[in-house]
């Protein structure tokens, strides 16, 4: 009984501790699989341009290997998309006309939750673009302002690369 | 009525006799010796400090995770199920890392609370660490469904094979709860020790394959440098605990000691007594009643540890335990012979002098649970007043007794032996009373197979005495 008490008043003592800590920053890198932005955890402003290849293949070093040794592929960077929980900014590497990979050269939520949404939705919103090939995609329910913003940086990609959809 | 009461009787005997019943060489004669010096006191305060370390660990763990949210996040679809999935993930992996480091031979925590105590703590809190992970993972599979508009099904699909780590984790919860499955009594009943020990084994890499997904997508550490300091932090120190404690100390110890059995000889029906010799055992910090966990290094048996009391203080070279031969390695104690090399941990336990706060004392040993009670009558101070109760089926079972009575003779005090099946022997609170008419200014210490022991503190508890009274120690682990 008297160690259980310790406990608590310890439990006590350490929520104060952290209550009495400064917040940290909120805008947070999101992390998204293959995309080597999500390796660093700080309020990145500094994205690197790792891309997206098909779903579920995530390998940050083998997407830059790809983009440097096919001179073929080029890529294009969407308009920067802002909304109240965050902002995203695509970039794609097209080759004879296709979409072949999604990436985010920005991809930043405001709190945790919209962290969980986004990193739950990115990998969707990009199997859908890579199956449509355009910005008519159905988006993800649940993540509506990230579909949305995620479309509009898109269709600018896709206008900014002369893309025919 | 079976019972005799012997007041200090002592019969001569040799000690140590090898199989063919002849007393070995002189120099493994176990001669009760009398020890005065001042033994190694566990400092109580130890615990307290580390009592409140884990109560801050708790309080800032929690307090990391809740920081991360808002009133906002918690109004939106699944807002709800996915904070209560984050905290029980906290909570329940916070306490799985305090209930690994409970076992951990921490000495702070182990001399002072005793192996035994710590064992049950680790029994009774694994259990909610596990129920507060699958809450984890149903709240946010529910949570993440609900934000995202799909079925629990489909969404727990998409978590796995979308979110970094997670195919780690879900294999370290198999592990986890495979160890929780086979820990129950009932299951315990069916398997034998070593599978449940090796199972067991696996919950560390269970710990270290869910550590991934959690630094990787844990809210609170992808957002919060701090939070995922303290995190890794945490894991790093529980990791180094175990790895010193549990590995590095025992397998030193075992080096610098290098034990070997020097002598194998019976002591009753079923018992026999091991003697080992070894070096710098003046060094080994032993408090009468303590147990050591002991590998007996010969194929196909090196891989099993064995508690096993000391059933005398060291007596350098020497160290002597008392085994009753019975489960699992049954038959494999002959497979003990002279020469065996030895490795070591401990030793352990809190069943000892340090434990009382009286100097009158009743020290109880049911079977082979005389052990204990052996070594620490040679370990009590000059000035304990002591009253022994010894306990056995049968006369052949009654083993050390010998020992027993000289040691309670030279410090005056009484020794009685109650021999007989349960029916000839009952254990009544009038039995005990006419045997220890001045139970209530004793403590009491009784070791025995759990059945007794739990039927002996009961009389003493209706005979009035205090639950700080009374230190038990159950041979059955």
């Amino acid at each position: 009984m008297r160690r259980a008490s310790m406990i608590a008043g310890g439990a006590v003592l350490g929520i104060a501790g952290v209550i009495a800590l400064p917040r940290p920053s909120t805008p947070q890198q999101v992390a998204v699989a293959g995309n080597s932005a999500a390796a660093g955890s700080g309020t990145g402003s500094t994205a690197s341009a790792a891309e997206e290849t098909t779903p579920g293949t995530a390998a940050s070093s083998a997407s830059t290997r790809a983009a440097s040794t096919k001179p073929a592929a080029r890529t294009v960077t969407g308009s920067l998309a802002t909304d109240q929980y965050g902002q995203l900014q695509v970039k794609l590497t097209i080759r004879n006309g296709r979409i072949t990979r999604v990436g985010f050269s920005t991809f930043i939520a405001n709190d945790g939750h919209s962290v969980q949404i986004d990193q739950t939705a990115a990998p969707v919103l990009i199997r859908e673009t890579i199956a449509a090939q355009s910005a008519h995609i159905q988006g993800v329910s649940g993540a509506t302002y990230t579909s949305d913003a995620y479309q509009q940086s898109l269709q600018a990609a896709i206008d900014k690369a002369g893309l025919n959809a | 009525m079976a019972t005799s009461t012997h007041q200090g009787a002592s019969r001569p005997r040799a000690y140590c006799r090898d199989a063919a019943g002849a007393p070995v060489r002189r120099g493994y004669r176990w001669v009760p010796t009398l020890h005065h010096r001042p033994r190694h006191a566990p400092n109580r305060r130890h615990a307290d400090v580390v009592s409140w370390l884990i109560g801050i660990g708790l309080g800032m763990t929690l307090a990391l995770s809740v920081r991360t949210e808002s009133f906002g996040d918690l109004s939106k679809a699944g807002g709800l199920a996915t904070f209560g999935g984050r905290l029980s993930a906290l909570a329940g992996t916070y306490l799985m890392l305090v209930v690994v480091l409970l076992i951990s031979r921490l000495p702070a925590i182990e001399r002072s609370l005793g192996h035994d105590k710590l064992v049950r703590l680790h029994r009774r809190f694994a259990p909610i660490a596990l129920a507060l992970i699958v809450a984890h993972g149903l709240l946010i599979t529910l949570g993440y469904a609900q934000a995202a508009s799909r079925g629990a099904l489909h969404e727990f699909w998409v978590i796995l094979t979308t979110l970094p780590g997670m195919l780690m984790a879900t294999a370290g919860f198999v592990l986890l709860m495979a160890a929780g499955v086979t820990s129950y009594r009932i299951a315990r009943r069916r398997i034998s020790h070593e599978a449940w020990w090796l199972v067991h084994l696996t919950t560390y890499a269970a710990i270290i394959l869910s550590f991934f997904h959690q630094v990787w997508t844990g809210a609170s550490f992808v957002s919060d440098p701090v939070a995922k300091l303290w995190w890794i932090g945490l894991y790093a120190l529980v990791f180094a605990a175990v790895m010193w404690y549990r590995l590095l100390v025992p397998v030193w110890r075992s080096a610098y000691h290098r034990l070997r059995v020097v002598a194998v000889y019976p002591e009753g029906s079923g018992t026999v007594s091991l003697v080992l010799k070894g070096h710098h055992l003046d060094r080994l910090r032993v408090n009468g009643g303590q147990f050591m966990q002991w590998r007996f290094l010969r194929p196909g048996i090196w891989w099993q540890a064995h508690p096993y009391s000391l059933s005398a203080m060291p007596m350098p070279p020497y160290l002597r335990v008392t085994v009753k031969d019975l489960g699992d390695h049954s038959g494999q104690l002959a497979r003990i012979t002279p020469g065996t090399r030895v490795a070591v941990e401990g030793p352990y336990g809190a069943f000892t002098r340090h434990a009382a706060e009286r100097d009158k004392l009743l020290l109880v040993g049911a079977g082979v649970g005389v052990t204990p009670i052996r070594a620490m009558l040679e370990d009590l101070p000059a000035h304990a007043d002591v009253d022994v109760i010894l306990r056995a089926t049968t006369e052949q079972e009654l083993v050390l007794d010998e020992e027993v009575a000289e040691l309670v003779e030279r410090r005056g005090g009484r020794l009685h032996r109650l021999v007989g099946d349960r029916h000839q022997v009952s254990l009544t609170p009038e039995l005990v009373r006419a045997l220890v008419p001045d139970l209530g200014e004793r403590e009491l210490y009784i070791c025995g197979p759990a059945g007794f022991t739990d039927r002996f503190i009961a009389v003493a508890r209706y005979l009035g005495m205090r639950r700080d009274h009374i230190h038990h120690e159950e041979f059955a682990f």
